[in-house]
């Protein structure tokens, strides 16, 4: 039975394995401390997001105790806040969204046909502050020091004169922190599925997981800016006193509801679609039949991303605002049931038209069909605006969020789970205590939550942290406990049985499911570096067309199937058709990430602490460890290109014109501009819109200041561009051009801060939020030109260090967009500061 | 905050020993068509779960609940239920390890047994869950009389914490129970890795372990009973509030001055009815502990001088520790609920004083309320029972999107279960089975694009607005204030000028009564279920919002947006005159503001 040639090839594959694993392997102990592979990395964050999960239940058992008897005495009022808030605020910040991170981040690479994500220790870094972060919100509880006012910390009840204590200010800079892990998994995830995939594998080719999770990505970066925004706004508020969002100044707390429904809706289906593309992926491989409307299913996910963000004030409803806007996103959010019902029916059709086979991650799914439809129904119900302002803010609508939540992703999560678990740790199943867990999971939900929506109708409303009997309220609490318990040992059972299944369950060979897509075409559990050599792709589904793909891949027939000079390496192809273009050269065990998240740490954690003082030496910090990670990639030559294998010849990525660093700033600044147009949207807001205005003294901004400061800006970001245009060429003309350009950009960046220096002088921060918005808005002009003038010294740096030339001038284009940025923005900025706030209010609101 | 994290854990570990017993029934199944392998993995696999999870998740659980007992107090008829239904837990673990250890090879049990044991272990879920979440009121006679024994006043008083977990851990140590067992699951770690081997081979290995195991797993349960001899040992009992408190779903320890005997008085004292109050009340002079024969003491620290227990204050740090500053919030809510009379001077006396007041309620409606389970729309509260036009509409359209909900959701489950029906019937893919268009346009945008655009239409038809613009009668017009944690409720139009009411407010039936709605710090919402939706009451706006009683009555209302501590008692009551009798409704209300002055 053995062919000729087999021995040889087996033997090729052992080897090529032995010289891979030598150069992508991370050693047990403290060099884990360095790990920035993105299977540990990606594992690290799915474990710690479960450790969330559990200690978040926990807290939800305890609100249950306490609530199934009327007057009971579990939980008095400021326990009971604390661990409401906790609950929501770490299931929806630190498990639900870290856990689609650390599943895209794992998976990513091996779907895509990639040995890494393109940005290794961006994920790391995000883990580190995830870690932390997460750590203080959770942590603060212990100390009875945790927030209480809901995890959507309405304003004024979170404000200063309410809020005295620390809670509020470990919920605003925890979370912030950990917000800054999201915003680079979103950076890292949209980048690789862009342009880190195998050579072949256009966008239409693509596993339908990654549009998912593109999608995802990019309403990361849309949704998130605008919480970071209000965070700091009213972190900045507590601290130091101005008066966003207090109406005796001119603030209006209707701001931060807007802000934090902006990102807060978005954030319900950022959930959601991991989980559906999960069972995109995974209910045809069970339905055995590829999925029906592949086309229809993508357009109906990037519809969604769209749609998502035009339906926030549904969370608003009962605050008053005028009855046509009240229509138009009333009929918004039903519109956004379209989408979702288009992906419903390719699912059900793919189940007609195939063979299903009831497996457990199948078993979970028709679990979702039920508990999510049911979600989605109750949605409707409270997107009709009548009826949620009845319902509203009662337990009618914790029900639905949590049919929409575990229905949408938790049962999803887990069926994911199931079905991956295998490929992460080439166990399989033995035994079904799975199916016995899912019962219970799904009775106790059910019993759970089926009768808190009566419970709501009954008029409970939520956050009450008792009640008195004679309200009807005892009986359906009651279930909702008992209920509640049984949902937990459904999930202890889980635990027990993940666990077992680790330790003993029964190795496989390759696919076990008889899946199609890449992350099957290797070793299980995966070696560090995934794929031996890269694939080419034909189809949606590579191991159907070729089940012999994976031992080809194994004894290095597909691209990059050699170890050169030590290097760790993947392809970068183009965008759309995947024809590759570069060879990414990676990292491997870097401490700079945790070292720069612990820098940061210093710094909120000096913010936290009211350390005024030791917050900048935070961020210096983090300044210096970020410069070395950045600089830690220069070559002091051109580097030639080199062969890639099967006769394709590229440019190692430094040598290219546009490498992945380049494609992450386009991104990065996407989430930037949103975060500006939320200010912007802030600004408006209160000056049409809010009481108290205007103020009794404005903002004395001197019109010279500004027009120098506006035109410090320009000059930067022309210089900027002229550095890069400079440095289109080789040449010692062309050289001195471009150092020159970028000193200039340095000096003009600095008399740009000077000038907004002198702008600040004319405010009064605290008086009046007229002038707290001003200061926001010269903070974030300040901020821009600082990093400005800091990437254009790095690159001076790298210039005179020889570091950059006409192939290696990735760092110079990357300046000179943050400086056109930092320009076009900055102009906006002036504009709105000197902006006279009588033109922006609707004459019929001016009483 | 210690005893939460302790709860927390009680419940992670009690939850995980309960599955682990509704599970493991089903692990000691037939051994059917299973191959050597699968079935050597099965029985390694059944024992790992048993040994190291299971086991130990049982030993937790009671050792948690064991220092729980000693971080609150207990006596309480319930707990005494709830300790029974954990030794049955106890007894049927005990049962399956019997089965893993008798059957070295084989783990089957017969259909009967483990439906036998199945349905115990679900008996005994059952009532643990009913008796901690429950609490039912049980008579007092259930505890054996050394157990309602009362103890010296103040023997336990600066007691610390630790020492009494460390007490009871040592206690848990001297009964044999965790120590002898520990070593042996520690030490059948050798074994199970080589477990395979033994399973297959010849001779049933590590049998002799097995009973070892065996007997200290026996004991394990034994806990439960132990309990009883635990309690009479006198350094570790401790009086640590007055609360019921069980081992489960238990109660900080507030240390007020109660002692458990005086709560065993007041216990007989409300059986034999009002005879016995006086002597309740002579030794512990409560207000508010008077009237009603309180089964148990008011809460907070009305005299405010129980000095703090040595090391003590991280038990009750969520509430003891933050005393200070929460004492004058809470008498100001006390003050504006209007309970200051009662002389209840703080939050958590609110909640007792409502306690007591109810408690017979309580306990009369419980089974009452068990028994008719859901039954019934009615409720001060409910959004279905309403009573003005607008709830009434909203009432109607919940009514009919239910209707087609549940419509919906069973057609779209049909769809998903019927293809594994007929795949597991053989059945071939059916040409019936309708072109992608159809489900993908048909179902998933046609089908909500018409089912939606319907809805909003009907929705925007019947969509009630009590607008008095629209009808063009005259409103009543009253002003609500909202603040931490009251309304008040300005009545412009009562005679000699606007009358300024304290959480009522008075309005005619059938006619519109538009209220403005401000609020003087955070964010309020004003809402009357059986009136009407809610609205905002948000600081530096006014919001205005129409209702309209049908007909004479009291309505309950609430603050449904949460605002702090006392949100939860934050309500009002709309009280709806006769039209004709509310002019001179309004005259008295005047009358007796003025007439104390």
């Amino acid at each position: 039975m053995t062919e000729p040639g087999t021995a040889a090839r087996r033997a090729r594959a052992i080897r090529l394995h032995r010289a891979l694993h030598a150069v992508w392997d991370t050693p047990p102990g403290w060099a884990r401390l360095g790990a920035v592979n993105h299977s540990i990395v990606g594992r690290r964050f799915m474990l710690t997001a479960l450790f969330f999960f559990v200690a978040a239940g926990l807290l939800a058992m305890l609100l249950r105790t306490q609530l199934a008897l009327p007057l009971n005495d579990v939980l008095g009022p400021g326990a009971y806040a604390q661990v409401v808030t906790l609950h929501g605020t770490v299931m929806m910040f630190l498990f639900a969204i870290p856990f689609i991170e650390g599943m895209a981040l794992y998976l990513l690479p091996k779907l895509l046909g990639a040995r890494d994500l393109a940005f290794p220790r961006l994920s790391a870094f995000g883990y580190w502050c995830y870690l932390i972060g997460g750590s203080v919100v959770l942590g603060s509880i212990a100390f009875g020091a945790a927030p209480d006012g809901g995890w959507f910390m309405y304003t004024p009840l979170s404000s200063k004169p309410y809020s005295p204590g620390i809670g509020a200010d470990v919920w605003l800079l925890g979370i912030t922190f950990v917000e800054v892990s999201a915003i680079a998994a979103a950076v890292e995830i949209t980048v690789t599925i862009l342009k880190v995939r195998a050579p072949g594998m256009s966008l239409g080719r693509m596993p339908i997981m990654a549009w998912y999770l593109l999608v995802t990505a990019l309403m990361i970066l849309g949704g998130f800016p605008p919480l970071i925004l209000g965070s700091v706004l009213l972190e900045v508020e507590r601290a130091f006193g101005w008066p966003f969002f207090s109406p005796e100044k001119g603030g209006d707390p209707l701001l931060w509801q807007h802000l934090f429904w902006l990102f807060g809706h978005p954030e319900v289906y950022i959930i959601f679609l991991p989980a559906a593309g999960a069972i995109s992926t995974i209910l045809p491989v069970f339905a055995r039949r590829p999925i029906v409307g592949y086309a229809w299913v993508v357009s109906a996910v990037v519809a969604l991303g769209f749609l998502s963000f035009g339906l926030w004030v549904h969370h608003m409803f009962a605050t008053g605002l005028p009855r046509l806007s009240l229509a138009f996103f009333s009929a918004a959010s039903l519109l956004v049931a379209v989408p979702t019902g288009v992906q419903v029916f390719a699912w059900l059709a793919t189940l007609a038209k195939g063979r299903p086979v009831l497996t457990l991650p199948m078993l979970y799914i028709l679990g979702f069909f039920f508990v999510f439809v049911a979600g989605g129904l109750t949605g409707v119900m409270v997107a009709i605006v009548p009826f949620d302002e009845q319902v509203h803010d009662t337990h009618f609508v914790v029900a639905h969020l949590h049919y929409v939540l575990i229905g949408g992703f938790v049962l999803p999560i887990l069926g994911a789970i199931y079905y991956w678990l295998p490929q992460i740790s080439g166990r399989m199943p033995v035994f079904g205590l799975g199916k016995t867990a899912f019962w219970l999971i799904f009775a106790g939900f059910n019993i759970t939550f089926l009768v808190m929506h009566w419970t709501g109708l009954l008029g409970m409303p939520r956050r009450v942290f008792t009640y008195e009997a004679g309200l009807g309220w005892h009986a359906p609490n009651l279930i909702s406990s008992v209920g509640a318990f049984v949902l937990t040992m459904g999930f202890a059972l889980v635990a027990l049985d993940l666990f077992l299944q680790l330790r003993h369950g029964r190795s496989f060979r390759r696919d076990p499911w008889n899946a199609g897509t890449l992350e099957w075409a290797m070793p299980t559990p995966p070696a560090s570096y995934a794929f031996a050599s890269l694939p080419h792709v034909a189809s949606r589904d590579p191991l159907h067309d070729d089940p012999t793909l994976p031992q080809c891949l194994a004894a290095g027939e597909g691209y990059l199937g050699r170890v050169r000079e030590g290097r760790m390496e993947t392809l970068v192809v183009s965008m759309v058709d995947a024809k590759p273009e570069q060879i990414l050269v990676l990292p491997n065990q870097d401490r700079g990430p945790l070292w720069t998240a612990l820098s940061l740490a210093v710094f909120f954690g000096a913010l936290l602490a009211s350390l005024y003082w030791l917050a900048p030496v935070g961020l210096v910090l983090t300044l210096v460890f970020a410069w070395r990670w950045a600089a830690s990639g220069a070559m002091r030559a051109d580097p030639p290109p080199e062969d890639a294998g099967r006769g394709v010849v590229l440019p190692l990525h430094v040598a290219a014109a546009r490498p992945p660093t380049w494609w992450a700033m386009p991104f990065l600044l996407l989430a930037d501009a949103i975060l500006f147009s939320s200010l912007a949207f802030g600004v408006v807001f209160l000056a049409a819109f809010a009481p108290g205005w205007p103020a009794p003294s404005p903002p004395d901004l001197p019109g010279v200041a500004a027009l120098v400061c506006a035109a410090a800006l320009v000059g930067a970001g022309s210089a900027g561009v002229g550095a890069g245009w400079a440095n289109r060429r080789a040449g010692i003309a062309r050289g001195v051009a471009r150092d020159a350009c970028l000193a200039v950009a340095a000096v003009a960046s600095t008399v740009a801060l000077g000038a907004l220096a002198r702008l600040a002088l004319g405010l009064a921060p605290t008086s009046h939020a007229h002038h707290a918005v001003v200061g926001a808005l010269l903070a974030y002009v300040a901020l821009h030109a600082t990093v400005g003038l800091i990437l254009s010294a790095f690159c001076l740096r790298l210039s005179l260090g020889g570091a950059i030339s006409a192939l290696r001038r990735s760092p110079v284009e990357i300046a000179a967009m943050w400086q056109l940025y930092t320009a076009a923005t900055g102009l906006v900025a002036l504009v709105l500061a000197l902006l006279a706030p009588e033109a922006l209010r609707p004459p019929e609101v001016v009483r | 905050m210690l005893e939460i994290w302790l709860k927390a854990f009680h419940i992670a570990v009690l939850s995980l020993w309960a599955a682990g017993l509704v599970a493991l029934p089903a692990l000691i199944g037939p051994r059917g068509a299973a191959s050597d392998d699968e079935y050597a993995r099965r029985l390694r696999f059944t024992r790992l779960a048993f040994e190291f999870v299971i086991s130990p998740a049982a030993l937790f659980t009671v050792a948690s609940g064991v220092a729980l007992i000693f971080v609150a107090t207990w006596e309480t008829p319930w707990l005494a239920g709830k300790l029974a239904a954990v030794g049955g837990m106890g007894l049927l673990h005990m049962l399956i390890g019997r089965g893993l250890s008798r059957h070295a090879r084989r783990l089957e049990a017969g259909p009967a047994l483990r439906g036998l044991i199945t349905l115990g272990v679900l008996v005994c879920i059952a009532a643990v869950l009913g008796f901690v979440l429950g609490k039912p009121p049980l008579p007092d006679t259930i505890f054996p009389a050394f157990m309602r024994d009362g103890r010296p006043d103040g023997f336990l008083d600066g007691i610390d914490l630790w020492g009494a977990l460390s007490g009871g851990v040592r206690q848990i140590a001297a009964a044999g129970l965790l120590l002898p067992a520990l070593p042996r699951i520690l030490l059948r770690r050798r074994d199970a890795e080589a477990m395979l081997e033994d399973e297959l081979a010849a001779v049933p290995a590590g049998e002799a372990h097995e009973e070892e195991l065996e007997a200290g797993q026996r004991q394990a349960p034994g806990q439960d009973g132990g309990l009883e001899i635990l309690d009479p040992v006198r350094p570790v009992e401790r009086e640590h509030g007055e609360q019921r408190h069980g081992d489960d779903a238990v109660r900080p320890g507030r240390r007020a001055a109660p002692r458990s005997r005086h709560q065993n008085h007041l216990a007989e004292a409300r059986e034999r009815g009002g005879a016995a109050h006086d002597e309740g009340g002579a030794r512990a002079p409560h207000p508010g502990a008077g009237e009603e024969g309180v089964e148990r003491p008011p809460i907070g620290r009305v005299g405010g001088g129980d000095p703090e227990g040595a090391g003590d204050g991280e038990g009750d740090e969520h509430r003891m520790d933050r005393m200070p500053e929460q004492r004058d919030a809470a008498v100001e809510i006390a003050e504006r609920a209007g309970l200051v009379q009662d002389g209840i001077d703080d939050v958590r006396t609110v909640h007792a004083h409502l306690v007591s007041s109810s408690s017979r309620r309580l306990r009369a409606g419980f089974l009452v309320c068990l028994a008719g389970g859901l039954g019934g729309c009615a409720g001060p509260l409910s959004t279905l029972d309403p009573a003005g036009p607008v709830a009434d509409g909203i009432a109607t359209l919940w009514w009919v999107m239910f209707a087609g909900a549940v419509a919906i959701l069973v057609v779209v489950c049909a769809l998903a279960i019927v293809p594994f029906l007929q795949a597991r019937r053989g059945d071939a893919v059916s040409s019936r089975v309708p072109r992608d268009a159809v489900w993908l346009a048909g179902g998933g945008l046609a089908f909500p694009l018409v089912t939606l655009t319907a809805l909003m239409l009907w929705a925007f038809v019947i969509e009630p607005i009590d607008d008095a613009a629209l009808t063009g009668e005259e409103p009543v017009r009253i002003a609500a204030t909202g603040r931490q944690w009251a309304w008040t409720f300005v009545h412009e139009d009562a005679p000699g000028g606007a009358l300024a009411l304290d959480g009522v407010m008075h309005v005619p039936a059938g006619r519109p009564v538009e209220i403005t709605l401000a609020s003087v710090d955070v964010i309020h919402s004003f809402w009357v279920p059986r009136l009407a939706g809610k609205r905002d009451a948000i600081p530096g706006r006014v919001n205005t919002i129409t209702v309209r009683a049908e007909a004479p009555g009291t309505y309950a209302g609430l603050c449904a947006e949460y605002c702090g501590e006392g949100h939860a008692f934050m309500r009002l009551e709309v009280v709806a005159h006769a039209p004709e009798d509310y002019a001179a409704a309004l005259a008295r209300l005047v009358a007796d503001a003025e007439a104390p002055r």
